[in-house]
């Protein structure tokens, strides 16, 4: 062991190094070495020193790193203890608290006080790191991702209907894989029906397919399938996953539900249906308030897209729940249209990809210059005419209001000279009941009817604040006081009363005249205890009864002609436009430098120029939805065909930076993303071109050796068998027992409903709580933007199968569908296996369906069984596999 | 004629499963590429990163906030110093206080360890030689919903999966016909459905709520029962299934997880119809046991608790109510009633669980979302406080008869040993044999964890 004085030469020696460079004593290093490096190493390493999981920006393992501090500033100021923070943290002076587990000894303060005084001599020499790397631009820009598209030609030497199966053979020869001969016509058009309407094909479309499956009858079946409204239905739920489409908020503090949502999922389902160009389908739920008619009302609905977005607890702490919402638009934009994760530019420039922190709060100012809205339905010449019509009639309203309280309070005043009596009397009554509880009104025969009122209003209102100027007068005077004393406190609440009337009147003025206030209200309207109705008005002479009449008449045409509330979408619009100064590690009272609104520095050129117009939605949209952004394409056309095959080109469809996965066929998703720019970015275009290849139409089975190689079928050397979502299996159970309600959008219906026949999208969607139908089956969390299903099988989902009365019901319905065939069984059970499954039963299926419906019942199950043994048969069709996968 | 004889069909069906090669794709790294294939169950049991010391979670949550000066967090000093208000009081809650104000209730020492406990308590001051009481806790907003969200999801807004979620995710469940993460409250809990939320982790990680003010074994799991078939004829509808389903895995090769997965869930589902029915069904419990719990909707669940822990559900979590029955601003004596209501049921839990030998196994938490003012609210009542509360942890590998850090003179703040409910998540996932910061999930571009980017483990309290 050292002793003591080897420790001090040895720090000796050491401190001879320094000691010139620091201006430092010898014993100002000592001091340091035994009173305030082991408080450093003990308390503050944890978090503060290189190597270990950096809080704050902060390190304390070096002196550079103590002068420059982290993210709020120098942590030490030589000489001045009360200027630095390190000395403010320790004394846990403000919200800064160091060390967060509980604070330094009283010794272990004034150590460190004293050091900072003398000048916090401190050996350790060591540079500080700077704790971020600056991007590699020239470098960044060659990833793969940011490259621009690249449509190359493929070699053609194989003889390949399309240049989709040109890429994909030219890749499955290199790897030594064989494609898969073409799925049965059967296989194909239920295929193909799945995957462009979400329901089965009807049996005359399996029929007439068998009859002729030439690539010219397929594709005629591609346009058929394409043109029906159960496509756009099918494809606008898919975006609807990346919208992260609800109908609410995950909690319900403060915030109501938009009753409006499904507006936007309705312009989503027409957007697919129209086959509105892509770029159009970006700009208008970015943009369309902004975009010029004809075009911006009809397609206000689609700001949806961020006005449905997530709002947060505001109670405590406000700014950081604003920051939380911001990310949220910024999340569901970047990764939903860019692939990017900008989100994780947050707190700190992105790890992984070339996006700096600052150019995270240019897409945030934009947001925070926008605002939620409810914007009304029209176009703003239209909105103009309204709002003059609205003034309209406030002004007319007014006026109306204006003479009734002027001219009703000589009426009011004579309706309160029985109001002593009966105030007197309903106090009277309700002591005399309580010593005497058979005391009834009908000892008042003649004030039976008035005083019930009055006695009821009474004792309803007791403890009403509102109404303490009527209730107090008479609980101020003592019980045995003199009738001079009660008919005092009754005057008193009526001139209270009376008092309350005239201020309104006297109050008010002709533009902005009271309306009857809830007092008025309670007293004398119709059924108020001094009741005047509209009794006043035949009492009025002639001339004012004329000035009247005329005035209600204008009043009453103006309503009819001009609508309370105009019908609204809930969207985004303008707020004051401001640039974002950046939030450090995403505080938001720790502000940094600013930045400025513009697009992302990774997709703009050299002169990348901040937004100047409004909040820069427009700028924002021109940036994204254009051929020069590579990502744009790229992204929806992978998306697509991960709709289509289970799995993208690129396997994270929303994320293209360097942790999602490359792809597995670049120039594969050049090209078809170059197809789609040049169809005028026309979806449905690429549908049929993706649709029409024999990549496709392969078989769904299995080849050995294929398996070996490529187990994942990450090279498409079979069609991957696809289990149905949640929306087509429900959807198909309806459309096989015949019961499917095929109307099309309007408001959401209740999923929980066994009764329901309608299309599962237009359920209810709640952040919430999401129905549990839709949870269990991998309906994704609609509180965040989705790039795919996740796909789980477990027994939750397998007891709503056998059952839910929701399946037993349709099991019962499609029973005797079936049975409606024919008189032979056979023929019914062949009807049955064309329905559910698009194919006839083989021979050994019908024997065992046979012999299941003619299977002796069980004697103990006899009285509790409910479902005949067709209804049974039919509910194991509907829970089979074949149901539930398509090949 | 018939190909297949009733026999022969029954004789395969009856094996048919069994005959299934089932591959588990839930190794840490293939999970995600297993689920997006259909294939294992997501829920099988997986390795901890390391030997745990509890193997299942109750969380008995005291939901309102309990004030820790009148429970378990004795201050001396309150009595002293009634009424007045020194400057340590003067720190920001919801609302405006007052003086400080002595608890209604004694103090009194207890078990071998003279652990401190209030009078309101009895039957759980009786077991505190098993209980470790840490009354350092602190958190981060003086409100419900946000505070909720923390104690259950690590983040204060309704974002994150819970807590529980995260446990299932990582260490999957032991008993496949049970749901792994139940939430018991009568009616809804404050914020309700996203304190049991999987946000982002799969649909099939969500905790499932029961309402347990009626508890019909029948009703109390979505579909768990069939009206329409005695079971016997349901098996042989299930055997036809099962049969068709055979035909068109072998037509298809005959070797697909996807679909033998099905296969699988199908015949699981139908033993979950009995299990789940029978693990509710509280009349399968001896009467002494019964009684010792009490009859109230808590101690029901209380003792259904223990029931599904014992059949290897991973997490269960019981709100003390529906609202927030322990956010008493207007009285705090009214903490006598609630203690009332649940000492009994808590008391028997632990006590039931050691004699079952299962409470070394099985971490019980007990805990509000934050705690109270030492300071007045009105006359009677105390504020939200987030500077400083108290817990409790019993069982599952932490020190018993321990107390666990200090908060200040009058218990407004966390001073010693400060825990703050990220510590606590970290420390119970590592008595879990969970390394919180390896537990993870990548989401949009990021890996996330219940911790979020803090989160130290209190080893002092493991024993």
């Amino acid at each position: 062991m050292l002793n003591n004085r080897v420790v001090l030469n040895i720090f000796a020696s050491y401190f001879l190094l320094h000691a010139l460079s620091n201006f430092a004593k010898a014993e100002d290093f000592t001091f340091f070495e035994s009173n305030i490096r082991p408080i450093l190493i003990e308390h503050c390493y944890e978090c503060h020193a290189e190597g270990k999981k950096v809080r704050g920006g902060l390190l304390v393992d070096s002196k550079a790193a103590l002068l420059k501090g982290g993210d709020t500033g120098p942590a030490i100021f030589s000489g001045n203890p009360d200027k630095s923070l390190l000395m403010k943290a320790i004394l846990y002076q403000d919200d800064l608290k160091m060390p967060p587990k509980g604070k330094l000894s009283p010794t272990a303060i004034n150590n460190i006080k004293e050091w900072i005084a003398k000048g916090a001599a401190d050996p350790r020499e060591n540079k500080s790191k700077t704790t971020t790397e600056a991007i590699d631009w020239d470098k960044s820009k060659n990833f793969w991702a940011f490259k621009p598209i690249k449509d190359t030609k493929p070699n053609t030497s194989k003889n390949t209907s399309s240049l989709i199966d040109t890429f994909i053979s030219n890749q499955l020869a290199a790897k030594g894989l064989s494609k898969s001969i073409q799925a049965t016509p059967n296989e194909l058009i239920r295929r193909l029906s799945f995957t462009l309407t979400g329901l089965p094909p009807s049996v005359e479309d399996v029929e007439e397919f068998n009859r002729d499956n030439s690539d010219a009858a397929y594709s005629k079946f591609v346009d058929k399938y394409l043109s029906t409204k159960t496509y756009a239905e099918k494809w606008g739920r898919h975006w609807l996953d990346v919208a992260r489409y609800a109908e609410d908020q995950a909690h319900t503090f403060g915030v109501k539900p938009n009753s409006d949502a499904y507006k936007y999922r309705d312009w989503v389902i027409k957007a697919f249906d129209t086959d509105m160009p892509f770029t159009d389908f970006i700009r208008y739920q970015i943009s369309a308030d902004l975009t010029p008619e004809p075009g911006r009302t009809e397609n206000l609905a689609a700001l949806g897209f961020f006005g449905l977005g997530a709002q947060y607890y505001k109670n405590t702490d406000a700014a950081r729940a604003i920051a939380d919402e911001l990310d949220d638009r910024i999340d569901t934009l970047s990764r939903g249209f860019l692939g990017l994760t900008v989100s994780c530019a947050r707190c700190h420039d992105h790890k992984f990809d070339p996006i700096p922190t600052q150019d995270y709060y240019s897409i945030a100012g934009v947001f925070h210059s926008s605002k939620l809205n409810n914007t009304p339905v029209c176009s703003l010449e239209e909105l103009k005419i309204y709002e003059k019509a609205k003034q309209k009639l406030t002004d007319s309203e007014n006026k109306l209001n204006y003479f009734i309280h002027n001219e009703r309070l000589p009426f009011v005043e004579k309706r309160c000279l029985e109001f002593e009596k009966y105030y007197e009397l309903s106090y009277q009554y309700i002591d005399k009941k309580k010593s005497d509880p058979k005391t009834s009104f009908n000892d008042y025969p003649n004030e039976k009817v008035v005083l019930e009122k009055w006695v009821k209003f009474i004792e309803k209102n007791k403890g009403n604040k509102k109404f303490s100027f009527f209730t107090e007068p008479w609980n101020e005077i003592k019980e045995n006081s003199t009738q001079d004393q009660k008919k005092k406190a009754a005057t008193k609440a009526k001139e209270s009363l009376l008092k309350i009337i005239r201020n309104e009147k006297t109050t008010a003025t002709k533009d902005k005249p009271n309306k009857n206030s809830e007092i008025y209200a309670a007293f004398f309207e119709a059924d108020g205890i001094l009741a005047l109705g509209d009794s006043w008005k035949k009492e009025l002479n002639k001339e004012k009864a004329e000035e009247l009449k005329n005035l209600e008449d204008i009043n009453r045409e103006l309503k009819k002609i001009t609508p309370e509330n105009l019908p609204v979408v809930n969207a985004i619009a303008e707020s004051t436009p401001a640039d974002l100064k950046i939030y450090i590690r995403g505080n938001p009272s720790k502000q940094g430098e600013l930045a400025p609104r513009r697009f992302l520095k990774i997709l703009s050129d050299d002169n990348r120029k901040n937004f100047a117009k409004g909040s820069g939605r427009t700028e924002l949209a021109d940036a994204i939805a254009t051929a020069d952004n590579p990502l744009t394409a790229r992204v929806i056309t992978n998306r697509i065909w991960a709709w289509h095959f289970g799995k993208g080109i690129v396997a994270t469809p929303s994320n293209f930076g360097k942790l999602g996965d490359a792809p597995s066929n670049p120039e594969l998703l050049d090209h078809l993303s170059q197809y789609l720019i040049n169809s005028g970015w026309s979806i449905k275009s690429l549908h049929r071109y993706i649709l029409c290849s024999d990549t496709f139409k392969q078989s769904s089975k299995n080849i050995a050796n294929n398996m070996n190689i490529d187990p994942d079928n990450t090279y498409l050397w079979k069609f991957n068998r696809k289990r149905l979502d949640i929306e087509s299996w429900r959807d198909s159970i309806l459309s096989a027992a015949g019961s499917l309600d095929k109307t099309i959008g309007g408001p959401t219906f209740n999923l929980s409903d066994d009764n329901s026949k309608r299309r599962t999208l237009y359920a209810k969607i709640s952040r919430h709580e999401l129905n549990s139908l839709l949870r269990i089956f991998d309906f994704p969390d609609p509180n965040i933007t989705s790039e795919r299903r996740i796909e789980t099988t477990v027994p939750q989902q397998q007891l709503f199968i056998i059952n839910s009365p929701f399946v037993i019901e349709q099991s019962k319905l499609l029973a005797k569908r079936i049975q409606a065939y024919s008189k032979s069984e056979s023929e019914n059970i062949n009807a049955a296996y064309k329905i559910l499954f698009s194919r006839p039963p083989s021979a050994t299926e019908l024997e065992l369906a046979i012999f299941f419906l003619h299977a002796s019942e069980e004697n103990n199950d006899k009285p509790t069984n409910k479902m005949d043994r067709w209804e049974r048969m039919a509910q194991a069709l509907l829970a089979s596999n074949e149901f539930m996968y398509i090949d | 004629m018939s190909l297949l004889t009733r026999r022969e069909m029954v004789n395969n069906l009856g094996a048919g499963t069994g005959m299934i090669g089932l591959t588990s794709l839930l190794s840490d790294s293939g999970f995600l590429q297993g689920a997006s294939n259909g294939g294992g169950n997501p829920l099988n049991p997986k390795e901890p990163h390391f030997k745990p010391k509890a193997k299942y979670l109750i969380h008995l949550f005291m939901n309102g906030g309990p004030s820790q000066v009148d429970t378990f967090d004795p201050k001396p000093s309150l009595i002293k110093y009634n009424g007045q208000r020194p400057d340590i009081a003067n720190k920001s809650t919801e609302r405006k206080t007052g003086g400080l104000m002595q608890s209604p209730f004694k103090f009194s020492k207890h078990g071998k360890s003279g652990v401190e406990v209030s009078e309101i308590f009895p039957g759980i001051a009786s077991c505190i030689d098993d209980i470790c009481v840490i009354r350092s806790m602190h958190t981060n907003i003086p409100n419900h919903e946000p505070s909720l969200l923390m104690m259950t999801s690590g983040e204060t807004q309704p974002t994150r999966p819970s807590m529980g979620s995260w446990l299932l995710y990582g260490l999957g469940t032991e008993n496949k016909n049970l749901p792994g993460f139940v939430v018991m409250c009568p009616g809804k809990p404050v914020v309700g459905p996203q304190l049991w939320s999987s946000s982002f982790l799969p649909g099939v990680y969500q905790g499932t709520h029961i309402n347990n003010s009626t508890m019909d074994p029948k009703k109390i799991i979505q579909n768990v029962s069939n009206s329409s078939l005695g079971k016997t004829s349901q098996r042989e509808m299930m055997d036809y299934l099962s049969k068709i389903n055979q035909m068109h895995l072998e037509k298809r090769g005959g070797a697909d997880n996807q679909l033998e997965t099905r296969i699988q869930s199908l015949e699981m589902a139908f033993r979950m119809q009995f299990e789940a029915q029978e693990v509710f069904d509280l009349n399968h419990e001896p009467k002494n046991i019964r009684e010792g719990y009490g009859s109230s909707p808590f101690a029901q669940a209380c003792l259904t608790a223990r029931r599904l822990v014992e059949r290897g559900v991973r997490v269960v979590q019981i709100f003390t109510g529906g609202g927030q029955p322990w956010d008493n601003h207007d009285d705090i004596a009214q903490h006598r009633q609630l203690a009332q209501q649940t000492d009994q049921p808590i008391a028997m839990l632990l006590k039931d669980l050691k004699s079952k030998g299962m409470l070394d196994e099985t971490l019980v938490l007990w805990g509000g979302e934050f705690g109270r003012t030492p300071t007045s609210e009105g006359s009677k009542g105390r504020d939200h406080n987030n500077h400083g509360f108290t817990v409790w942890l019993a069982g599952g590998g932490v020190k018993g008869g321990y107390v666990h850090g200090a908060s200040d003179e009058f218990g407004f703040a966390a001073e010693e040993k400060k825990m703050h409910v990220h510590d606590l998540h970290a420390t119970m996932l590592h008595l879990m044999g969970i390394n919180h910061e390896k537990l993870t999930y990548r989401y949009s571009g990021r890996d996330f964890r219940l911790t979020d980017v803090e989160g130290t483990v209190h080893k002092d309290i493991i024993a």
